[in-house]
């Protein structure tokens, strides 16, 4: 039984892969904004001390070192001392404090 | 948000106690909830809401399991609920914006732009005397009027605009800077005569006929050129005669006597005391803040005064000030010799540049000046070289006419 869903994720992981890609390809051939089309999260940064993530869905983790935010496509890791959230809505996010290491998962 | 709106909407500064509060904050997230100023402190975190979004977050917290624990309440409603019981305080308030509302009806400065020749108090005696005055209703001024008014009275003015800025009166002027030259009419027949006594140096006849030559002593009121041009046959009899503009450049020379008499006694201001004053005034009562007595009867009175506003335009009848006395007295007091010929010499000097301005030419200048116990007299001859020459019309004698009309038959 387990091995069936197993298979049925790994088909659906393919598809979605399949469809991924072929957005890409669609938008480079185009010359389409990719943070429009596939909703990749755009960052921005003002030296160490501010971070604004646009295309931003949810927090996951808040703490005063670490923030995690899940955005359309990806993960994203904050790390730092004394961060704290300014404001965030549907769109954007934007994280104040001293930012020492930004990761993707 | 604007910090001014959220202010007067209120908000709430909350602590969020519990197991998950992420989860809170996405559920508040995915109901448009704006949540500002995050704050993780020690496990528990703090954050802003607005007063309206905080009455629907209940059940978002019991799903979450969180525990809400008001810290600040900050904004306009809390204000008003703190206050409530001040009511003279509220009815101050509305009793400032009543007087606001009264007096934004009304005109209170009247402000002049662009004017050069005609001073501002000038200008404003003539707007005071056809009734816009300082406190008049903004419905009762008719700017279009004012502009007819202004033009009618000051022909110098070319164009006028009248216009309301807030509670101020703006009129802006553009005066006729440059004199308007009327074109010469060319048709008309004129002699030129002598309208000044001299010698005439330089002579230049464009049109007419000269009667005088260069060195020749001429009168006031004397024929220089003459406009009528007389044609003559083989026989020199006259066959007919023309008229014309006489037109020439002649230059004499003159002696003109210069005399000016300066008295070396003179009276000087000694400043004794020196005192400033803050007053109010309010529409057109003046109060003194902290009257001072005058110890001399002779005092100057220097007095700046400021109109009250709230913005750039809204004028309020409302002064201040600061008024300035300077008591002194008066002492006689002799300029020496060497102050009262300099005194006399500038005096010379600015005649003389009066004279260039009007387009002489100082040739010579015999003036001596005689110092005595109790004047300087400046008296002499000055010779100058100047244009001279008016147009005068030519009468047309009947004889003329007759003896052109008889040639003109044969």
């Amino acid at each position: 039984m387990f091995g069936r869903t197993n298979k049925k994720r790994k088909t659906t992981e393919k598809k979605e892969k399949r469809k991924l890609h072929t957005m890409e390809l669609i938008t480079e051939t185009l010359g389409l904004p990719k943070d429009t089309i596939l909703g990749a999260a755009l960052v921005r940064t003002v030296g160490n001390h501010e971070l604004y993530v646009e295309n931003f869905k949810s927090i996951i983790e808040y703490t005063d070192k670490k923030v995690r935010l899940q955005t359309k496509t990806c993960k994203l890791t904050v790390e730092g001392k004394c961060l704290f959230i300014e404001y965030y809505n549907c769109e954007e996010i934007k994280v104040t404090g001293y930012i020492m290491a930004i990761q993707y998962e | 948000m604007n910090p001014m709106i959220r202010y007067i909407k209120g908000y709430v500064t909350i602590r969020l106690l519990g197991f998950s509060p992420e989860r809170f904050l996405n559920m508040c997230n995915y109901r448009k909830i704006v949540i500002w100023n995050l704050e993780s402190r020690n496990g528990t975190y703090e954050c802003c809401m607005k007063l309206n979004d905080f009455w629907t977050i209940r059940p978002l917290a019991k799903k979450s399991r969180i525990h809400i624990k008001v810290v600040k309440k900050v904004g306009l409603p809390f204000f008003l609920y703190k206050n409530r019981k001040r009511k003279l305080s509220y009815f101050s308030v509305v009793v400032f914006f009543i007087c606001l509302f009264t007096m934004s009806r009304f005109c209170w400065s009247i402000e002049f732009e662009g004017n050069q020749k005609y001073t501002d108090e000038v200008l404003m005696n003539f707007v005071h005397e056809q009734g816009y005055e300082q406190g008049i209703r903004l419905s009762k001024i008719q700017c279009e009027n004012l502009e007819k008014l202004i033009r009618n009275e000051y022909n110098d003015i070319n164009w006028v605009s009248a216009m309301i800025d807030g509670t101020k009166l703006v009129v802006k002027i553009k005066e006729n800077t440059e004199l308007l030259t009327i074109e010469e009419d060319t048709t008309n027949s004129c002699n030129l005569i002598a309208n000044k006594s001299g010698k005439i140096i330089s002579m230049i006849t464009r049109q007419g006929v000269p009667m005088v030559s260069v060195g020749d002593e001429i009168e006031q009121g004397q024929l220089l050129v003459s406009g009528i041009l007389q044609l003559k046959d083989d026989s020199q009899t006259v066959i007919k005669e023309e008229l014309v503009r006489a037109d020439a450049d002649i230059i004499i020379e003159r002696k003109i006597n210069y005399e000016n008499e300066l008295d070396r006694a003179y009276k000087k201001r000694i400043y004794k005391k020196e005192k400033s004053q803050l007053f109010l005034k309010i529409f057109d009562y003046r109060f003194e803040l902290f009257p001072i007595k005058k110890d001399l009867q002779q005092s100057e009175i220097i007095s700046e005064e400021k109109q009250l506003k709230i913005f750039e335009n809204f004028y309020l009848p409302f002064y201040y000030g600061k008024t300035q006395i300077k008591m002194y007295e008066e002492e006689d007091f002799l300029y020496t010799e060497e102050e009262i010929i300099n005194r006399a010499s500038e005096q010379l000097e600015y005649y003389y540049e009066k004279l260039r301005k009007l387009g002489v030419e100082i040739i010579e200048n015999n003036v001596k000046m005689l110092v005595n116990e109790k004047t300087v007299v400046a008296s002499g001859t000055i010779t100058i070289r100047e244009k001279i020459g008016i147009e005068q019309e030519i009468k047309i004698d009947e004889n003329i006419e007759e003896t052109t009309q008889e040639y003109e038959y044969n």
